[in-house]
């Protein structure tokens, strides 16, 4: 009922009609209405062959109202569509812009990784739905060969001639609202970003970790709904600029009413 | 040009100032760089894989994965000294401390590179003199006990040398960023107070009178270049706009009564 609400809302700004609402049961309210109290006409009941010519005056048979089939119902209030506690999960392939600092060294670069995220929404009556979502996109991976330092520590190079394995990835920890229209949904949230940069070189490991600001946005199309679960393909972009990290994923999102209100 | 690059010294030189002041960081594996913030942002670098603190990644995972915003590479202290010492002709560098764990590697590098121009401006050829002064900048207390500790441990290992028969090393000078009256108790050589405190005439002369000299940081608005030269006559003011302070300086300066000691 909510696609049908919106969509009405709507309906002058896109010139459609509101019958284009999927979805969506016929209002009530335009349903065929039930006579309940129009009492239907009765034809007379046929004389009696032996009776006389001056017809006596005829009553109408009493008629059982109409209103009284069990099959016609009483008009109500349109039927809403329950608030719930959805519960959502999404799958994606994620593109991450920019490039490596020293392309000449760079023998290997991978800017496609995968995006998994889980999160938890409050579906309510009204347009915009409250979530918080936790992701995490192994985002970018290569491999940059490095020539001997040219810094010397007590007369040797700082290191030695190596291959540095780099891998990007990065949590986001983002409250946000979505918006249902018709069978899309926007998206957008703000909220933590935790970029970890991983190295290993000659063997070690290492991990540096940086918290930016980063916000995300998306538009998912609904492409398939039973009763309390919808699947959703999604596309989104996701920035956490004080790291200069920007990715874009496409993928599915399923989402299931945990709770109904 | 990014700002702490090899090429922005150059290019200081070249439109008139006579030293440069420098951010020092250090990485994770304690090489000191010219790094002014203390985490990589892309206001100041480029590279995919160049994120985290400065002090998170190794020298090595910092040339493999940051360039400058412009391309230039992430310069080692000791890398910038030896190419102002023997590419230009700038006379000094103000190494500003951001961590104290530069401090004592910075303070190594000056302290050989002290007595390296040492040796070079005692020797018997005066064409080879090379007039270069480095001071560590001290910006707060956390620094200044870094400074004390690595004074500490110089003075140590000087005593190493002298028992091995080796020449000990000159200690670095200091300049302290903050408080006018400790400058005079630490025994640094200049004062370096921020401009928003104002000319501070007043200071600025109490300092002098100890042989103390005063750089202010950093005037870029021609009023102010000229409010201050007039007011508080330092003895240098570092500047974005070069340029504008030199000419400012040739129409209005004057040349500040000149100070007991050595003087950056």
């Amino acid at each position: 009922m909510k696609h049908a609400a919106y969509l009405l809302a709507l309906a002058p700004l896109l010139g459609v009609a509101p019958a284009l609402a999927q979805n969506t049961p016929p209002p009530a309210s335009v349903a065929d209405p039930a006579p309940a109290s129009a009492p239907v006409a009765a034809e007379p009941a046929p004389a009696s062959e032996a009776a006389p010519a001056a017809p006596a005056p005829i009553e109408p048979a009493p008629v059982a109202p109409v209103a009284a089939a069990p099959a016609a119902p009483a008009p109500a209030a349109p039927a809403r569509e329950p608030a719930s506690l959805e519960l959502f999960g999404s799958l994606s392939l994620s593109i991450a812009q920019g490039e490596p600092a020293n392309p000449g060294w760079t023998n290997s670069f991978r800017r496609v990784g995968a995006y998994g995220e889980a999160g938890v929404a409050y579906r309510s009556k009204y347009f915009l739905d409250p979530f918080v979502s936790v992701g995490y996109g192994s985002l970018a991976s290569g491999d940059t060969t490095l020539p001997d330092s040219d810094t010397l520590i007590n007369g040797e190079p700082a290191y030695t001639a190596g291959t540095v394995h780099q891998h990007l990835g990065m949590w986001l920890i983002s409250p946000g609202v979505t918006a249902d229209i018709w069978r899309f949904r926007l998206r957008f949230g703000i909220g933590l970003g935790i970029v970890k940069e991983s190295n290993r070189f000659h063997g070690e490991g290492n991990t540096a970790t940086q918290l930016p600001l980063a916000w995300q946005t998306g538009l998912a199309f609904n492409c398939y709904q039973v009763p309390r679960f919808r699947l959703d393909a999604e596309a989104r972009f996701v920035q956490a600029k004080g790291a200069d990290v920007t990715f874009w994923t496409i993928g599915v999102t399923g989402r299931g009413d945990l709770v109904t209100f | 040009m990014s700002p702490n690059s090899i090429e922005s010294i150059r290019l200081a030189e070249r439109i008139g100032s006579n030293a440069a002041e420098l951010d020092v960081r250090v990485t994770r594996d304690g090489i000191p760089i010219l790094f002014h913030d203390p985490s990589f942002s892309s206001s100041l670098v480029r590279g995919l894989f160049c994120n985290g603190l400065v002090n998170q990644l190794s020298l090595a995972e910092l040339r493999a994965s940051c360039l400058m915003r412009y391309g230039e590479q992430i310069p080692t202290v000791e890398a910038a000294l030896d190419m102002m010492v023997n590419e230009t002709e700038l006379e000094g560098v103000y190494l500003d401390e951001k961590t104290p764990e530069g401090v004592l590697p910075s303070a190594r590098l000056v302290a050989q590179l002290d007595t390296d121009l040492k040796i070079r401006n005692e020797n018997d050829d005066p064409s080879d003199d090379r007039k270069f002064g480095a001071l560590i900048g001290i910006p707060n207390d956390d620094v200044l006990d870094a400074w004390h500790s690595a004074v500490t441990t110089l003075k140590a290992e000087n005593s190493d040398r002298i028992a091995a028969g080796q020449t000990p090393l000159e200690i670095p000078r200091c300049l302290l960023e903050y408080d006018s009256d400790k400058v005079i108790e630490e025994g640094c050589v200049a004062w370096g107070p921020t401009w928003t405190d104002g000319p501070q005439p007043d200071n600025v002369q109490k300092l002098r009178d100890h042989g103390i000299g005063t750089i202010f940081w950093t005037i870029n608005e021609s009023e102010f270049i000229e409010g201050f030269l007039t007011t508080s006559k330092p003895n240098g003011i570092i500047s974005a706009r070069a340029a504008l302070l030199f000419q400012t300086y040739q129409l209005i300066g004057s040349v500040p009564a000149p100070l007991n000691g050595d003087q950056p």
